[in-house]
């Protein structure tokens, strides 16, 4: 398993094209949701070119995971689209606080791999781990997230400390909720 | 009112986290993530999360993992894993107890609640019997 980290033109030659294939193929193809595409891209307004990705390949080079990190000093997708999953508290806003979102560990070319388990494989876990180192060397002192709620296992798994901001929102029946990650402490079950 | 710290914790003693009435808010199937492994799942046996609330703004959460076997019409749920929530509970002092010891304590609440014949309706309705 190969791992890379930057802004878009930190990543090497055609990697954040795929990437932004890769998320169209599973959040859209895969699993329906309703987000802004163009030519089998999926791609938002917080795709910048100061957005940090984290970026999982296989051996023959196939994206078979992704990440996107954002400063809560700068717009981001919870404080732009979701401020209501922080319980009335105002969304963070400091380079000490970063956002992880569009993440996803699906390895399309593993038949055992699915939308569904993307949560659980160690691909996930390792994955989150690299997310999160990458957030720290960037300033990050604590992450937050909108995720669905199946995040938390593989929070607990990865030996992350982390807790809820505010209770879930049920999205087409799926519950999906805002969770504060700790960067310097692990909690190991 | 209960206060809601920047941090995202309702900080409260157990006492008053006693004293507060939870809802039930949704309960599922695993779809995201298995509950437990693979290698410990059996056959009849679905996995599933449930959410609860109380009533009141801010609001307190706390979601947790159940185990059901399938198989039998008249098994509720049990409660599997550890609960989670946004409650951080503090001592007598007003001092943070810890994550983990929250995390046992929300075990206790959680387990004295009548929970698993709602979660059980709540399921046999949304997936249908």
């Amino acid at each position: 398993m190969n791992f890379s980290s930057g802004v878009t033109e930190e990543l090497s030659a055609g990697l954040f094209k795929k990437v932004s294939n890769y998320r169209y193929k599973l959040f859209v193809t895969t699993l329906g949701w309703q987000l802004k595409t163009q030519n089998d891209m999926e791609l938002d307004q917080f795709d910048r070119p100061d957005t940090v990705y984290v970026v999982a390949q296989d051996e023959n080079g196939q994206v078979n995971g992704c990440a996107r990190l954002l400063p809560t000093n700068r717009p981001y997708l919870l404080g732009e689209v979701f401020p209501q999953l922080l319980n009335g508290l105002p969304p963070p806003n400091t380079p000490d606080v970063w956002e992880l979102s569009r993440f996803a560990a699906m390895d399309f070319n593993n038949q055992t791999s699915s939308a569904l388990g993307q949560f659980s494989s160690p691909l996930a876990i390792q994955l989150l781990q690299e997310s999160v180192t990458c957030a720290s060397e960037h300033g990050a002192k604590r992450l937050i997230t909108v995720s669905p709620i199946g995040v938390e296992r593989l929070l607990r798994r990865a030996g992350f400390q982390a807790h809820r901001a505010g209770p879930p929102m049920i999205v087409d029946g799926h519950p999906i909720f805002a969770c504060w990650i700790e960067t310097n402490t692990s909690l190991k079950i | 009112m209960l206060p809601v710290s920047i941090d995202g914790y309702i900080r409260l003693s157990f006492a008053k986290l006693q004293a507060v009435s939870l809802v039930h808010l949704i309960s599922g199937l695993d779809e995201n993530s298995p509950a437990v492994t693979p290698s410990a799942a059996i056959a009849t046996e679905i996995t599933g999360y449930t959410e609860w609330v109380n009533t009141s703004i801010p609001t307190i959460t706390i979601g947790w993992d159940w185990q059901m076997n399938a198989a039998h019409n008249h098994i509720l749920p049990r409660r599997i894993n550890e609960p989670r929530s946004n409650i951080m509970l503090i001592d007598s002092t007003g001092r943070d107890i810890g994550p983990m010891k929250t995390m046992i304590m929300l075990e206790a609440l959680i387990d004295e609640l009548d929970w698993p014949i709602v979660v059980r309706n709540h399921i046999d309705i949304r997936y249908g019997k």
